[in-house]
C-alpha cells in the first residue's frame, strides 16, 4: 500500500480491444465534423434540420471525452491526484450531459413555439453543377450519411466497451446508435414539407428534442450517481454489480477471517473501496493485511484499490451486521 | 470473469431486416412522392399558373422597381412581366408600401412582391426569400485619368445626402461632400450608379447588396419556379440593370443637394 493509488494496468488480453475502441472514437470524431460541416451547408430554414445538426454537434462530445480518459486513465497518480485521473471522464461525461439537455429543452421550446405560430418553412433551391435543385432533395442524401454510419459505428463500439468495462464508451455507442432515429425524424419532416404539410419539420424536431433531454436526462442522473460514491452497478445499469459479493466472498475464504464487510465505488473504469475485516486473533496483522490485499487484487483487473481495515467490530454491536445481513436476505 | 454482468451486445444491435425495411420504405416513399415534392401548402403556384399573378410593387425603388403613372417599371418588374408569360399568367400590379405589402404577402393575399429588397432584410424569417438575383455594390468612382485609390483616408469623397454612402465613407475616414462637378471628384454610390454616369466602378467595395424577390412563406414549389426562372435569367441581367437604370436617371430629378462636411 502506498500513498498513491496504483497505476492502472489493462489485463493483456485486453490491448486489443483498447486500440479498437480508440480507432473506432477517432473514426468517430473525424466523421462527426464532416457531418456538421455538410449538413451545415444544407441547413436551410427547417426546423427538423436545425435539430439534428445541434443533436451532431454535441456528440462530438462524447468521443473526445473517452479518448482523453482513455490516456488519462494511463498517468501515474500524482500527490496532487492521489486517487489518480479515473473520474475525469466521469465529469466531462457530466458536462455532455448538461449540453444535451440544454439543447433538448431549445429545440422543445423552440419547436413548440414554431407550431403554435403556424410558422411556414421555406425552403427553396441551391445551384449544384450549374442547375438549382430543390435543397430538399439534398437534404435527404445528407440525412442518411448521417444516419447510416453513425449506426455502424456505435454497433461497433459496444464490443469493446462491454470488455474495458467503459461506461462513457457504451453511453457514446448508445447515443451514436439513436442518431439513426434523428436523422430518420429528420428526413421525415423534409419529405412532410415536401407533400405540402408545413407542420411535420415542426413536430420532427420537436421528437429529436424530446430524444436529446432524454439522453440528457439519463447521462446526467447517472453520472451524478457515480460521482455520489453510488454503489457499483450492472453494465446496463439495472442492478447491483456483484464484485464487492465477490471480494467479500473470496476474503472470507481465509481461514484467520471471521467476518467482512466491503464497501464500494466507482471511478471510471475501475472500483475503489474498504475492506473491514474481524480477525479470528490479533496474530501477524501485517502479513494478513498484505495477504488480504493480495487476495481481492486477483478477484478481478477492475478491483483496483481495496483498503483493508482490521477492526474488532462492525460500529454498534449487532445492528449494522444484522442490517446488512438482513438486507440481503431480502427480509427488510 | 463478469459473466455475470448482462452482456448489453445482444439487446442493443440493429438488427439488418429492420434497416432495411426502414430504407426501402423511404426509397419508395421518396420515389412517389418525387413527382409531386416539393408542394405549396397553399396552392399558389397552381392558382397563378393560367391565371392572374398578384405582384406587390414599392412605388419608388429605382432601378428596381418604380410606379409612374399607374404603369410599373423596373428591373424586377420587368422580370415579373417575363416570367408571368412564362406562367402563362396576366399580371396584376398591387403598388404600396414595403411594410403593407410584405404584411400582405405574409398572409398569403399576394404572390411575389418586388421593391429592391435585400437578403439582409429584417423579414428574411416571416416570409420567403428567392436565392440573389443580383449583387449590387457601393463602390468608388475614379475621375478622369486617375489611378485607383487603396484608402479613402482624408479624402473627399462625393455622395448622395442620406444614403448609407454618408456613413460608410465616414468609416474609412473619408470626408463626404456634395455631388458637384462629377468628372473631377471621387465618387461613391453604387454600381450601376457609376456606371450611368460614364465611371468605372473600383475598389474599396464599401457595401455589397443581395437582390432578392419575396414569396409567401412555406410556398416552396412557387419558390423553386421563381429560382429556377431567375437562374435562367442572370445571363441578361447586366443588360436589363443598365437600361433600367438609365430609364430611372431620366426620370428622376437632380439629387444634389448639400452635405455638410463636419456634420
Amino acid at each position: 500500500m502506498s500513498l498513491l493509488t496504483r497505476r492502472l494496468e489493462l489485463p493483456r488480453n485486453l490491448t486489443g480491444e483498447l486500440r479498437k475502441a480508440r480507432l473506432l472514437e477517432w473514426i468517430s470524431i473525424v466523421y462527426i465534423i464532416t457531418v456538421v460541416v455538410l449538413m451545415y451547408l444544407v441547413l436551410g430554414s427547417s426546423q427538423a434540420m436545425k435539430a439534428a445538426w445541434l443533436d451532431n454537434f454535441i456528440s462530438l462530445v462524447p468521443p473526445i471525452a473517452v479518448l482523453v480518459g482513455l490516456h488519462l486513465r494511463t498517468r501515474a497518480p500524482s500527490l496532487r491526484f492521489p486517487y489518480g485521473y479515473h473520474r475525469a471522464v466521469s465529469i466531462a461525461f457530466q458536462v455532455a450531459s448538461v449540453a444535451l439537455c440544454v439543447v433538448g429543452l431549445y429545440l422543445i421550446i423552440d419547436s413548440s413555439m414554431k407550431l403554435i405560430e403556424a410558422k411556414h418553412p421555406t425552403i427553396g433551391t441551391m445551384v449544384l453543377f450549374g442547375e438549382p435543385i430543390w435543397l430538399g432533395w439534398l437534404m435527404l442524401p445528407v440525412l442518411a450519411y448521417v444516419g447510416i454510419p453513425a449506426a455502424l459505428l456505435g454497433r461497433a463500439k459496444f464490443g469493446p466497451a462491454y470488455y474495458l468495462h467503459n461506461k462513457p464508451l457504451v453511453a457514446d455507442a448508445h447515443m451514436e446508435k439513436a442518431d439513426w432515429m434523428t436523422a430518420l425524424a429528420a428526413a421525415l419532416g423534409i419529405l412532410g414539407i415536401g407533400l405540402g404539410f408545413w407542420w411535420a419539420d415542426s413536430v420532427a424536431a420537436l421528437v429529436i428534442g424530446l430524444d436529446i433531454l432524454k439522453d440528457g436526462v439519463r447521462h446526467l442522473k447517472d453520472g451524478v450517481f457515480d460521482l455520489m460514491d453510488r454503489r457499483p452497478q450492472t453494465f446496463d445499469g439495472k442492478q447491483p454489480a456483484d464484485l464487492p459479493d465477490r471480494v467479500a466472498e473470496r476474503l472470507r475464504q481465509l481461514d484467520w477471517v471471521k467476518h467482512v464487510e466491503v464497501r464500494m465505488r466507482e471511478a471510471g473504469q475501475v472500483f475503489f473501496g474498504e475492506a473491514f475485516i474481524i480477525p479470528m486473533d490479533d496474530h501477524a496483522p501485517l502479513e494478513r493485511i498484505a495477504e488480504a490485499s493480495r487476495c481481492a487484487d486477483e478477484v478481478d483487473w477492475r478491483m483496483h484499490d481495496l483498503v483493508i481495515q482490521l477492526t474488532t467490530s462492525f460500529g454498534e454491536p449487532h445492528s449494522m451486521h444484522q442490517r446488512l445481513t438482513a438486507e440481503r436476505a431480502g427480509t427488510e | 470473469m463478469y459473466q455475470s454482468d448482462a452482456s448489453p451486445i445482444h439487446s442493443a444491435t440493429l438488427r439488418g431486416p429492420e434497416t432495411g425495411t426502414i430504407l426501402l420504405l423511404l426509397l419508395i416513399g421518396v420515389l412517389l412522392g418525387g413527382c409531386y415534392m416539393p408542394r405549396d401548402p397553399e396552392n399558389t403556384q397552381r392558382e397563378v399558373s393560367g391565371g392572374t399573378m398578384h405582384v406587390g410593387i414599392t412605388r419608388n425603388a429605382a432601378p428596381w422597381a418604380w410606379m409612374k403613372d399607374g404603369q410599373a417599371h423596373g428591373v424586377e418588374a420587368e422580370l415579373m412581366r417575363r416570367f408571368a408569360r412564362r406562367m402563362d399568367a396576366q399580371v396584376k400590379w398591387v403598388p404600396g408600401t414595403e411594410t403593407n405589402l410584405l404584411e400582405t404577402l405574409e398572409r398569403f393575399e399576394l404572390d411575389v412582391v418586388i421593391g429592391g429588397l435585400h437578403r439582409s432584410s429584417p423579414w428574411r424569417n416571416r416570409i420567403g426569400f428567392t436565392r440573389r438575383y443580383h449583387t449590387s455594390r457601393l463602390m468608388i468612382g475614379l475621375p478622369e485619368g486617375m489611378n485607383a485609390v487603396k484608402s479613402l483616408s482624408g479624402r473627399e469623397i462625393a455622395v448622395e445626402a442620406h444614403t448609407p454612402a454618408v456613413r460608410l465613407v465616414r468609416e474609412r475616414d473619408g470626408h463626404p461632400v456634395a455631388l458637384e462637378r462629377r468628372a473631377t471628384q471621387l465618387v461613391a454610390a453604387p454600381d450601376w450608379r457609376l456606371e450611368q454616369w460614364g465611371y468605372e466602378p473600383a475598389e474599396p467595395i464599401l457595401q455589397r447588396n443581395r437582390h432578392v424577390l419575396a414569396v409567401p412563406p412555406g410556398e416552396n414549389r412557387w419558390l423553386m419556379t421563381l429560382e429556377r426562372f431567375l437562374h435562367a435569367q442572370r445571363g441578361n441581367m447586366d443588360e436589363l440593370i443598365r437600361s433600367q437604370a438609365g430609364a430611372s436617371g431620366r426620370a428622376a430629378r437632380s439629387h444634389a443637394i448639400i452635405v455638410g462636411e463636419n456634420r
